[in-house]
């Protein structure tokens, strides 16, 4: 619909408009080089940093030459311990072996090959590239008379919860493992699932003032190369000062920013990720958040649960049916009561249609009024509760079990049909395994309360077309959102509103897979070894 | 223009099922009211003009790879002309969308929701059709197909819950009253079978023009299948004079459905069918007509049409009847003969003329003959 505004919109466009400036990234300290002078050096380090308590500056002179030099690292960031045995002793009391004379380039090299008692050992020149790892955890060390200073990588390991099982998505069976706030954690785990060369993660760095790490994910020949380039390329056109969740960059990199369905999947399951690796997809994940960001996303995939995959088949297809049923009981249930008792009572066996207006005696709202009231209420009970500490949320669901369930209807306000309906509106919308989608459908029932109400059936069904036309029209990184349903397609079948076993799905799904399709081998259906010898 | 690329047997489902909603209810009624017995043998009589059709459409599509009808009539018969009868087919589709709204506003405002006015839905249908249209072909096709196993399927079973209501001596004698009425009464079934034409629109679009020929035959005879499962059931219920007498046979037919006193009273299904059955044809007729639009008028897209062309459709939608039944009589008298002119001459004609002055591709290819 947009761009069949924008055509009008074109008329209207005022010629002049000023581009808004993206926020100053470059400011002096990228030309500020280190110096040979290391009293300079520590006042440009000064004037940058401020005199922050947390900054430790310390002089020490190398070995028995008397060079001076400094280390500087961040408290509570920089692991004192190993930068007291691998640094500072190391260049006090071990090192012996440099000659004071010689201050060139090999000092440096020296120092690097002979002294400093760490792995990851850097070169710096620029003050920038200094302050990042600094501000990152690193050690740095300046030396009198030389125009470069050293960074030490003796990271404390930075504060982070354990791993611990993911709230949001629960399982029955599957492992248990979430994802944490760490980033190279959760790289950590995705290694460990899948123990290929082909497991690539790119990183970079958002978010002028928090500098956060964010890491593209991918399996190097499974995903499409153009779908990457394009993840990347939106990533990099981000310019804000901060990145604190996923969920900044999900907004800035989203297809459809004004449609209420999410177009990114979001999971703080290593499995899902990992699955969603295997299929060819991108996945995106952030430093300081649990949440992964999966590319492109389908409507399906917010249907299916990572158990789908890891129960038998048989009953993981029923399960999904359920939710599809459930998806649309969230959806259409009250609507449909409402255009039900509203419009089209003959539509109702005569004995239903008896207890329903018995039911409504009484009630001095329509039905929509009743309805809406209660779904605000409910949805106002569901937000306290999510809102509360913990021992008070108890308190609140049980005022709204009374209030609602028993009051209410006492008190003639709502009919106990509508309470009926409320509830199992909120039970099916719970089965949604992926909350964002949960969310969507909570909203969207509204509007088609609402039409519903003034229109009847044939509201319902317009406001159905159009959800439907909406969804069929969205992509999702260049993939169709409702892909295998509409556009349908046989192969995608399997894994839509069934979840076929695992020896029959022997392709990757057709949208994101294409680049490498086959994913198991032919032919591996379980047979009972007796039939096969022919008996 | 249009970007988007459908297959074929997406084409030939939305070929088959868009008359179908509207068709459905109407037809039988007119049927049965000329042909009394017969009716059953209008829709098997029908598809002769129907393959007529679906040669000319094919051949002409295949001739002139990339062209809608209305973008080869100016290939063939030259600037104006051609532009006239380009003229001639949008305003076809564009008027019978119009038409169908109505049809279907008509009965909701008269059946299903007494108290609100057809208006009312007219305007709202039109609305969603100008959202829909304007996400182009690619999404109608993927709304379509799933329309129609659940019309397919909804209509199986009604047939299925009245088998025992069914008396098939209605059916007989065979002929009795001559051919005449028969030939008359298929002249409106004619003009819905003909709809079929809308393909002539879409085959520059399907992904294997090639491969048009056999999902075209399916959607014509799948079409002629359910109108004549559809008519028979009218008939053998209600006999050769009852049924033709009652407007909307097919309505009262769901409402003798009682399956254990339970499932009763499944009209609503009947608006699900019709709601949709009209929503669907009347996106791909009003999209066809803007489309063809813009082609006459040489545009790059059809977007600044749609707005614009959507109120006149609504203003034409309702001024056009007063009531019900003076539809009924346009749809049996002057409808067969304007739809004739358009679904029948002018692609028989066009495919003449191209052959006579040697236009188009000529294809080797076993397809190509047809």
């Amino acid at each position: 619909m947009s761009k069949l505004f924008k055509s009008f919109k074109n008329i209207s466009r005022k010629p002049y408009r000023r581009e808004a400036q993206p926020p100053d990234q470059k400011q002096d300290k990228d030309f500020i080089l280190v110096t040979n002078n290391l009293e300079q050096n520590r006042l440009a380090l000064k004037s940058f940093l401020g005199d922050s308590p947390d900054i430790i500056f310390r002089d020490v002179r190398i070995g028995k030459s008397g060079l001076q030099a400094l280390v500087v690292y961040i408290n509570g960031l920089a692991d004192t311990d190993s930068i007291a045995d691998n640094v500072l002793k190391s260049l006090i009391s071990e090192a012996r072996n440099i000659d004071p004379v010689d201050l060139k380039q090999s000092t440096i090299d020296t120092i690097k090959e002979h002294v400093l008692t760490i792995s990851e050992v850097r070169e710096t020149e620029s003050f920038q590239k200094l302050l990042n790892y600094l501000l990152s955890g690193d050690t740095v060390i300046f030396i009198q008379g030389l125009e470069a200073a050293i960074t030490v990588s003796a990271r404390s390991g930075s504060v982070h919860r354990n791993v611990s099982e993911p709230v949001t998505e629960a399982v029955i069976r599957g492992p248990r493992e979430g994802f944490i706030e760490n980033l190279r954690l959760n790289n950590a785990l995705l290694r460990q699932r899948i123990k290929s060369p082909k497991l690539r993660f790119e990183e970079l760095t958002i978010g002028s003032i928090t500098q956060t790490e964010v890491c593209i994910a991918y399996l190097d020949g499974l995903a499409d190369k153009k779908l990457i380039g394009e993840v990347k390329e939106r990533l990099a056109r981000i310019k804000i000062d901060g990145i604190l969740e996923s969920g900044y960059l999900e907004e800035f990199i989203q297809d459809a920013p004004f449609s209420p369905f999410p177009t990114i999947q979001t999971t703080e399951r290593p499995d899902v990720v990992a699955a969603a690796l295997l299929e060819g997809r991108v996945v995106v994940l952030t430093d300081g958040t649990p949440m992964a960001l999966i590319v492109p996303a389908t409507f399906v995939q917010f249907l299916q649960s990572a158990e789908d995959y890891y129960q038998t088949f048989i009953f993981a297809s029923f399960i999904r049916m359920l939710r599809f049923i459930s998806f649309f009981i969230a959806l259409f249930m009250p609507s449909l009561y409402i255009a039900v008792t509203t419009y089209h009572q003959e539509m109702l066996p005569s004995a239903l249609a008896l207890s329903f207006a018995a039911a409504r005696q009484g009630i001095p709202f329509p039905a929509f009024v009743e309805a809406l009231i209660m779904e605000v209420a409910f949805e106002i009970l569901r937000e306290a509760g999510l809102r509360l500490p913990r021992p008070v949320g108890q308190a609140v669901s049980i005022v709204g079990a009374l209030v609602i369930g028993e009051a209410a209807v006492r008190a003639n306000i709502v009919s106990p049909a509508m309470v009926i309906i409320v509830s199992a509106t909120a039970i099916a919308s719970f089965t949604i395994p992926g909350f964002v989608f949960g969310l969507s459908v909570r909203l969207l029932r509204f509007p088609i309360m609402a039409l519903s109400a003034s229109l009847g059936f044939f509201g319902l069904m317009m406001g159905g077309f159009i959800l439907f036309v909406h969804m069929a029209s969205l992509r999702s990184f260049g993939v169709p959102y409702l892909a295998s349903i509409a556009p349908a397609n046989w192969p995608g079948q399997k894994d839509i509103f069934i979840r076929a076993p695992w020896w029959t799905m022997i392709r990757r799904p057709l949208d994101t897979g294409h680049q490498d399709p086959v994913r198991a081998g032919k032919g591996q259906k379980p047979e009972n070894p007796q039939n096969k010898s022919g008996r | 223009m249009e970007k988007g690329k459908i297959s074929v047997w997406q084409a030939a489902i939305l070929t088959l099922i868009h008359p179908l909603g509207t068709g459905m209810f109407v037809l039988p009624a007119f049927a049965i009211n000329w042909a009394r017995e017969d009716a059953w043998l209008i829709e098997i009589l029908v598809t002769v003009p129907g393959l007529v059709i679906v040669f000319a459409v094919t051949k002409l599509g295949l001739m002139f790879p990339g062209q809608t009808i209305v973008q080869y009539s100016e290939t063939i018969l030259g600037k104006y002309l051609g532009k006239l009868v380009g003229l001639m087919i949008v305003w076809y589709f564009f008027y019978t969308g119009t038409v169908i709204i109505f049809e279907m506003a008509s009965f909701l405002s008269a059946i299903v929701m007494p108290e609100t006015r057809a208006v009312v839905f007219i305007v709202f249908t039109g609305i969603v059709i100008v959202y829909t249209v304007n996400y182009g072909l690619e999404v109608i096709a993927r709304l379509t197909v799933w329309f129609f196993p659940i019309i397919t399927f909804s209509f199986v079973v009604i047939i299925f819950l009245i088998v025992k209501e069914m008396n098939l001596d209605h059916l007989r004698p065979f002929l009795a009253n001559g051919l005449k009425p028969v030939l008359m009464g298929s002249l409106a079934p004619y003009a819905w079978r003909g709809t079929i034409i809308v393909m002539a629109m879409l085959i520059p679009y399907v992904n294997q023009p090639q491969k048009i020929m056999v999902p075209y035959l399916f959607a014509l005879l799948g079409l002629g299948l359910l109108f004549e499962l559809n008519t028979m059931s009218d008939l053998a219920v209600f006999g050769p004079f009852e049924g033709g007498r009652i407007s909307l046979p097919t309505v009262h037919l769901v409402k003798l459905v009682n399956v254990a006193d339970f499932i009763q009273h499944i009209e609503s299904v009947l608006v699900l069918i019709w709601v949709g059955g009209v929503y669907i044809m009347s996106n791909l007729w009003f999209y066809s007509s803007a489309l063809g639009l813009a082609q006459v008028l040489k545009l790059k897209t059809t977007r600044p049409l749609l707005l614009p062309m959507m109120v006149v459709y609504i203003a034409i939608a309702y001024t056009n009847y007063s009531n019900y039944p003076e539809f009924v009589d346009w749809a049996q008298r002057p409808w067969p003969l304007f739809a004739l002119l358009h679904q029948l001459l002018i692609p028989v004609f066009l495919l003449i003329i191209a052959l006579i002055r040697g236009q188009g591709v000529r294809q080797a290819g076993p397809q190509g003959k047809g």
